[in-house]
């Protein structure tokens, strides 16, 4: 087990290295750059004009591309810091300073979104693997397939904008912290994580019945119902936990879409989260920023791998001695 | 036998949720508001209409697109004063009671007639180097560190302009400035009186120093004390507002400065401002903005914010649900504008380029698309509010005029004349159409749809600011987003095309050089010469209104309307009628002169 830690902890750092140099030279490939962005914000109607040399210099632009992932990486190794908003002022701090006031919306959307959606998938996975074949189970499968089609930002935007028209209501547009108002908060959180997590529950509900109709077909379960035992005590002590197993897996592994889906979901429910910083980030193309956000959903997804990985190895003597 | 209970399907939850949530939430916004008969009624002198008698407090709430890049005028730009908008104040400003249908404030350019004293009391111009300006006496900083309500004095304005004029300290991260002009010195010459000279006479002196966008007199002691004026903490003016809170991307929050020494000018006995506070609320999508208007969590859509609406069709939507919101047009530019690359082919000739113009029926579309809002005609290069300057499309010449009008077959004759017969699908040419995101897209489509009836198949690619910068910049376009009707100074709107002549590509952020494709012309560059030569205004108009028709007859871009953006507000703001900006720029000035109905706004459930 010692060894396998080891390879597989050490395996994490080329991985993270080349995360490192994508998420650095991926913005850096998208069209327009960060000068021309402030020359059209500042300069054009302004009547000023921009000294791009000097801008240039000024943001450490001046300098080939590898040269500034050499600083980029340095800085992050050396001082720890992911570097600062190419566009100063107030909104100069520092990436980690930035992503530091806004990680907390994203892990709340995070949660419950995970939350709702296990709330409405595992029962609804559970009944349909139990009832298979019956309507039950064909109205539950075909709820997810539509849950898995349906854009988040499409069902965003009914939600914000029909109750508007109908009812002359909209759900809470103005971010309350938990600590300051915790109900306040907490509603205004209910519509965007219904929404992401209604996306998540999709796979996880078919999973959940994947898992269970497996489950079910085990000899100690058919021994449980030999047994006489009722049927609730049957799937939910002997089989729901044995099939929940991988569902728990497939929950770590749905951070990149909660990631995505936050980019759309916070914008449109105005929640001030990493998503809205990086997307704002990516119009203004202020590339420390968008790389910071980047590099951390990253490394969140490889840690989480590792972590399932390592549960494996634990869980499973065959993994680690391979 | 015993089966676990099932929740049922999402869907049901979902509906049942916003049903449930809706009714519960509803507001009692199906009452008819009560006439405030009660109410007293006073005369509006700018527009001769009846309203409710201006009142004190409140809150008013406004939606906040745009992302700050910094408070610092000399490092933000015109982007700056989003922040300092009604905390830090200019030296003149257009007169808020002159007559709406002499100067609606919806221009970027203020005709210097209108100018009246803000925090400068009179101006003077002795000589053509020099202005002189009388600084008003009794104005005083915020109470608030590091000046402490100290009085604002000429010294304070002088070390200002020294600073965005290139004299003090210039830093490289500085992009707004004045340091263009050739200064000699600007000097405070008595505790009220401050002194600008040029080495050379220019003639828009007065007007870039009294009104021009970054211009907002900053606190010396701040920026001595902590290098800018970037953080929101150290913001402080003389203004009616002051600015209380700033949170990234949720809010920011102006509150009513009680010692403030301006008076509104239509109502002269009404000390500035009449509302209590004012918010700004982030919200990026115009799905949320305008669900939140029409719930009555805002009160306001404003250019300040930039949260216009830009079409029709999304401010006829929010009519129909709320008929009393007020619906304000406004026609600041021309956008509805496209470029050509005129350095290759096809729109290398000009006889595409007429082709491409005379393809359009502008009737037709200001009529369906439009409803009748936009002006029918082409309005020409150079602004409407520019006076004199422009020229009406019915006073062109009529060889131009028909250039501009719906003629299909000359469009195809010309296109025939240019080498562009039809093929044998009909099509007698393809060409790629860079469309920047922020502008509507809806007359690109409709247009396109012309542009293929004379066998111009045009593919249309939407794309975001950078992006479309970049291949602008980069001259990689056949056709892209422009604009026109500039009601900017004549100077900026000769800047257009008259920097294209010294243009020195990479290393200058000026981008008329690939404004109007690429544009190198002796006749431009002659006019440009001509124009800066001139030593007086008089001399000047002619050469603008040869600019602007020789600009219309090269068929540099296509023109289409020009089409209005709304702004738009709850039928309980009083004495807004749809005003822009009080100064070049300035456009929370405009909000510190409206007040809220709030026995109205009450009435209405809100």
């Amino acid at each position: 087990m010692g060894a396998y830690l080891i390879r597989r902890v050490l395996l994490v750092i080329p991985t993270i290295l080349i995360v490192t140099i994508l998420v650095f030279l991926s913005v850096r490939f998208i069209p327009g750059n960060v000068i021309e962005v402030m020359v059209a914000r500042m300069g054009y109607e302004g009547g000023g004009t921009i000294d791009i040399a000097a801008a240039k210099k000024r943001l450490g632009l001046d300098v080939p591309v590898p040269v500034q992932y050499a600083r980029w990486i340095g800085n992050i190794a050396v001082r720890g810091t992911l570097g600062s908003s190419l566009y100063g002022g107030s909104s100069g701090d520092t990436v980690e300073a930035m992503m530091a006031s806004r990680i907390g919306v994203t892990l709340e959307l995070g949660l419950l979104a995970i939350l709702t959606g296990l709330i409405i998938a595992v029962p609804i996975g559970i009944y349909s693997a139990m009832r298979q074949y019956t309507v039950a189970d064909y109205v539950g499968r075909s709820a997810a397939i539509i849950g898995l089609a349906t854009p988040n930002f499409w069902l965003a935007l009914l939600v914000i904008i029909y109750p508007a028209i109908w009812w002359g209501w909209t759900p809470p547009i103005v971010h309350v912290p938990f600590a300051a108002d915790p109900l306040a908060n907490l509603t205004m959180f209910l519509f965007p994580a219904l929404i992401l997590g209604t996306y998540l529950a999709a796979s996880t509900m078919r999973m959940t019945r994947t898992m269970m109709l497996e489950v079910l077909r085990q000899d100690y379960v058919r021994t449980a119902w030999a047994k006489g035992l009722q049927e609730r005590r049957v799937v939910l002590r002997h089989a729901v936990k044995n099939a929940l197993i991988p569902v728990v897996t497939l929950i770590g592994l749905q951070l990149p879409i909660i990631a995505g889906g936050s980019v759309i979901i916070e914008n449109i429910f105005n929640l001030p989260g990493l998503g809205r910083l990086m997307l704002n980030a990516l119009n203004l193309r202020d590339y420390p920023v968008v790389s910071g956000v980047n590099l951390f959903f990253a490394s969140v997804v490889v840690l989480i791998n590792l972590a399932t990985d390592l549960a494996y190895a634990y869980l499973d003597p065959r993994i680690r001695y391979e | 036998m015993n089966t676990p209970r099932i929740a049922p399907t999402f869907g049901f939850v979902l509906v049942f949720a916003l049903i449930a949530t809706g009714i519960w939430a509803s507001p009692a916004g199906e009452e008819e508001p009560a006439a405030a008969m009660e109410k007293e009624m006073v005369l509006d002198p700018a527009t001769g209409k009846m309203v409710t008698a201006p009142e004190y407090g409140g809150t008013l709430i406004v939606a906040a697109k745009n992302e700050l890049l910094d408070q610092d005028p000399s490092i933000g730009g015109h982007w700056a004063g989003f922040q300092i908008m009604g905390v830090n104040e200019k030296l003149a400003h257009a007169n808020w009671a002159t007559p709406r249908d002499e100067y609606a404030f919806d221009a970027w350019y203020t005709p210097p007639h209108l100018l009246t004293g803000w925090l400068a009391e009179s101006w003077s111009n002795p000589d053509p180097r020099t202005l002189i300006v009388k600084i008003r006496q009794g104005v005083h900083w915020h109470d608030k560190p590091p000046v402490n309500g100290r009085e604002l004095t000429a010294e304070d304005v002088a070390w200002t302009y020294r600073r965005i004029g290139g004299l003090l300290d210039w830093k490289p991260e500085y992009t707004y400035a004045l340091r263009n002009f050739p200064w000699e010195s600007i000097e405070a010459t008595d505790r009220y009186t401050v002194e600008f000279k040029l080495t050379e006479p220019r003639l828009e002196l007065q007007n870039q120093v009294l009104t021009e966008v970054g211009n907002w007199i900053l606190p010396p002691e701040v920026i001595e004390q902590h290098g800018n004026y970037s953080d929101w903490r150290n913001v402080v003016g003389t203004g009616p507002f002051m600015l209380a809170d700033f949170q990234p991307e949720i809010r920011k929050q102006w509150v009513r400065n009680p010692d403030y020494w301006g008076f509104d000018e239509k109502f002269p006995d009404n000390q500035l401002p009449y509302v209590d506070e004012m918010v700004g609320l982030y919200m990026k999508e115009e799905a949320t903005y305008t669900a939140a208007l029409r719930t009555g969590k805002i009160d306001m859509l404003t250019t300040g914010g930039g949260t216009v609406l830009g079409t029709f069709e999304a401010v006829n939507a929010i009519l129909k649900t709320n008929p009393d919101i007020q619906a304000f047009p406004y026609y600041i530019r021309a956008l509805q504008v496209s470029g050509l690359n005129i350095r290759r082919p096809p729109f290398d000739d000009i006889r595409v380029r007429k082709a491409m113009n005379m393809a359009i029926d502008r009737d037709a579309i200001n009529e369906s698309y439009y409803g009748g809002y936009a002006y029918p005609t082409v309005q020409g290069f150079v602004g409407a509010a520019l006076g004199e300057i422009h020229t009406p499309f019915e006073q062109w010449p009529a060889d131009l005029q028909a250039e501009y009008s719906y003629d299909p077959q000359e469009a195809e004759r010309l296109l025939d004349e240019a080498g562009y017969p039809r093929g044998a699908d009909g099509v007698r040419l393809r060409v790629t159409y860079d469309h920047r995101d922020v502008i509507d897209l809806g007359w690109v489509e409709i247009v396109a749809g012309y542009w293929k009836e004379i066998g111009v198949e045009v593919e249309i690619t939407v794309m975001d600011t950078g992006a479309w910068v970049d291949r602008r910049a980069r001259g990689l376009y056949e056709m892209t987003t422009g604009d026109s009707g500039w009601d900017l100074s004549p100077a900026h709107i000769m800047s257009f095309y008259g920097y294209v002549h010294n243009y020195q590509g990479e290393g200058s952020s000026n981008q008329a050089g690939e404004y109007a494709g690429g544009v190198k012309d002796a006749t431009l560059s002659r006019l440009y010469e001509a124009f800066h030569a001139a030593t007086s205004e008089e001399p000047r108009i002619p050469i603008m209104r040869d600019y602007n028709e020789y600009i219309m007859r090269q068929h540099f871009q296509v023109y289409g309307h020009k089409a209005p953006l709304f702004q738009l507000a709850q039928p309980w703001v009083k004495g807004f009628n749809g005003e822009t900006f009080l100064a070049d720029m300035s456009n929370n000035e405009v909000l510190v002169r409206v007040w809220i109905d709030q026995d109205l706004k009450r009435e209405m459930g809100y």
